[in-house]
């Protein structure tokens, strides 16, 4: 029973060290990438609502399907948008001063 | 201008040279087109726009078809890519349409039509004389002695001939016009954007440069002073409510500089009363808004081959070589106009006291298509002027 406990931890620890590698790899070859969409996102849903006045879920639709890997919802005064793990990014409107990526 | 750098080869300062008298026969040809006054007995569109039919001079015909040809293709949500299209002939609206779901009231985003809204608040500034457009452009990161780009002058920056290391490239996320709208440098743009070596000298290439606008942003920013909100009340005070525009929302990134390379919000009818205060020279209601030839300014060409004919933060019509696009493809060659991604338009035509403003998305149409578009609303408007 010892053994069998053991040769369990042993595969949840590789399993978890490969999945640990595999979020390196992919920040480092996508994460640039992931980055700049999710500010795009939060940024052009936040203006678009905030600012011109249209309704987010519109605004993201207006976006086209290019930006459909991505994650994101309106709280409060800000716009979050990301992938898990990958990257996130917000941006927030002031009255008057429209959306600020954060 | 002032030439403080000139080309180490032969073959190079030919071509210089070459560039140099074409660009001021160019300048000759279309800039000295005047501008027109304002129509007597009609009042400036501070309050509102006034509002008249076509009149004579307006093929009414085909700018109806004009105007159905502009709202045909559909894009992802629905709509028309061309969301709406004014048109503002001898100062009154004449012709006004909208996508479903905008109208009148509904905001745009500007693109790079901010790039001009950038360029008219150093306008201001240089009127009041508290910028100088052939002196060092003011940027701290530049002053280190031997720094090559400590001799960049504002003037270079609006005519985007700077010769630094900031062309926006491709819209793909790894240029530099993404990282910094929207990766590192999108906390801090003037920052981001004026930390770049300089690689040419100035006024011998030209590179199209949203971050040059955040460094001209960030200028205008820190001579105004009192951070984004002493900017905010800057460009409400100095140029926005003198004309008009109560609808205009300037967006500013996390640092408190105003993001003029990209990010300006306003209604349809506000962005035509910038168009028409360009038609009108800067003047608006009697009062120099703009300092006397700074429109003029504007409108001279570039000093180095560009992609299109470029003005200082001004698109210009001149005669565009091979390659180069024209914003009016036919259309009279005193045109100018303000252009952002997406197709945005505001289209003044000096010589049919003419202003159309086309904003909207290229989800399905191609830019070419939009410019084709709008050229065919200019089109159904005759000269009104011996000039063209």
């Amino acid at each position: 029973m010892h053994r069998v406990w053991r040769i369990l931890w042993i595969g949840a620890s590789i399993v978890f060290a490969l999945f640990v590698a595999w979020i390196v790899f992919a920040r480092a070859h996508w994460g640039a990438q992931a980055d700049v969409g999710a500010a795009f996102l939060a940024k052009q849903v936040c203006s678009c609502h905030f600012v011109g006045g249209r309704d987010a879920e519109w605004c993201r639709r207006d976006m086209g399907t290019d930006f459909d890997p991505l994650r994101w919802e309106v709280r409060g005064n800000t716009v979050h948008a990301g992938i898990p793990l990958l990257a996130s990014r917000s941006a927030t409107w002031h009255e008057g001063m429209g959306c600020t990526l954060e | 201008m002032r030439l403080v750098f000139m080309p180490r080869t032969a073959s190079s300062r030919a071509a210089y040279a070459g560039a140099v008298l074409v660009t001021v026969l160019v300048s000759v040809a279309g800039a000295a087109v005047p501008l027109p006054p304002q129509p007597a007995g009609v009042p400036y569109p501070t309050e509102a726009w006034p509002v008249a039919p076509p009149g004579p001079g307006v093929d009414v015909e085909r700018l109806d078809a004009a105007l159905d040809a502009a709202f045909e293709l559909r894009g992802w949500n629905g709509l028309p890519d061309t969301r709406a299209l004014l048109v503002v002939h001898h100062g009154a609206l004449v012709a006004e349409r909208y996508a479903q779901g905008f109208g009148p009231d509904s905001r745009f985003q500007s693109w790079s039509m901010a790039k001009t809204v950038t360029q008219a608040l150093v306008g201001i500034l240089v009127g009041q004389k508290r910028l100088d457009l052939r002196a060092a452009a003011p940027v701290p990161a530049w002053r280190a002695k031997d720094d090559p780009r400590g001799a960049i002058t504002l003037d270079q920056l609006l005519h985007m001939t700077s010769g630094l290391d900031n062309a926006d490239g491709s819209p793909e996320p790894d240029s530099f016009a993404s990282r910094l709208l929207f990766g590192p440098g999108s906390l801090d743009v003037f920052a981001y954007a004026s930390n770049v070596p300089a690689i040419n000298a100035p006024d011998t290439s030209w590179a199209y440069s949203t971050g040059t606008t955040m460094i001209v942003a960030g200028i205008v920013g820190r001579t105004v002073g009192g951070g984004s909100a002493g900017m905010l009340a800057f460009m409400h005070r100095e140029l926005f409510d003198p004309i008009g525009m109560r609808t205009v929302v300037p967006e500013f990134d996390a640092a408190g500089t105003f993001l003029g390379g990209a990010w300006v919000w306003a209604t349809a009818r506000d962005w035509a009363r910038l168009g028409y205060l360009y038609l009108r020279d800067g003047v608006w209601d009697g009062r120099h808004v703009l300092p006397e030839g700074w429109v003029g300014y504007s409108r001279t060409p570039a000093p180095a081959p560009n992609n299109g004919v470029y003005g200082a933060h001004l698109w210009l019509n001149l005669e565009p070589k091979a390659k180069q696009f024209a914003p009016l493809p036919g259309g009279p060659h005193s045109a100018f106009c303000l252009s952002g991604n997406g197709g945005q338009m505001v289209v003044v035509v000096p010589t049919r006291d003419l202003v159309v403003v086309r904003l909207g998305v290229t989800q399905t149409m191609t830019f070419p298509a939009v410019t084709q578009a709008v050229a065919a609303v200019v089109a159904t408007v005759a000269p009104s002027s011996p000039e063209e």
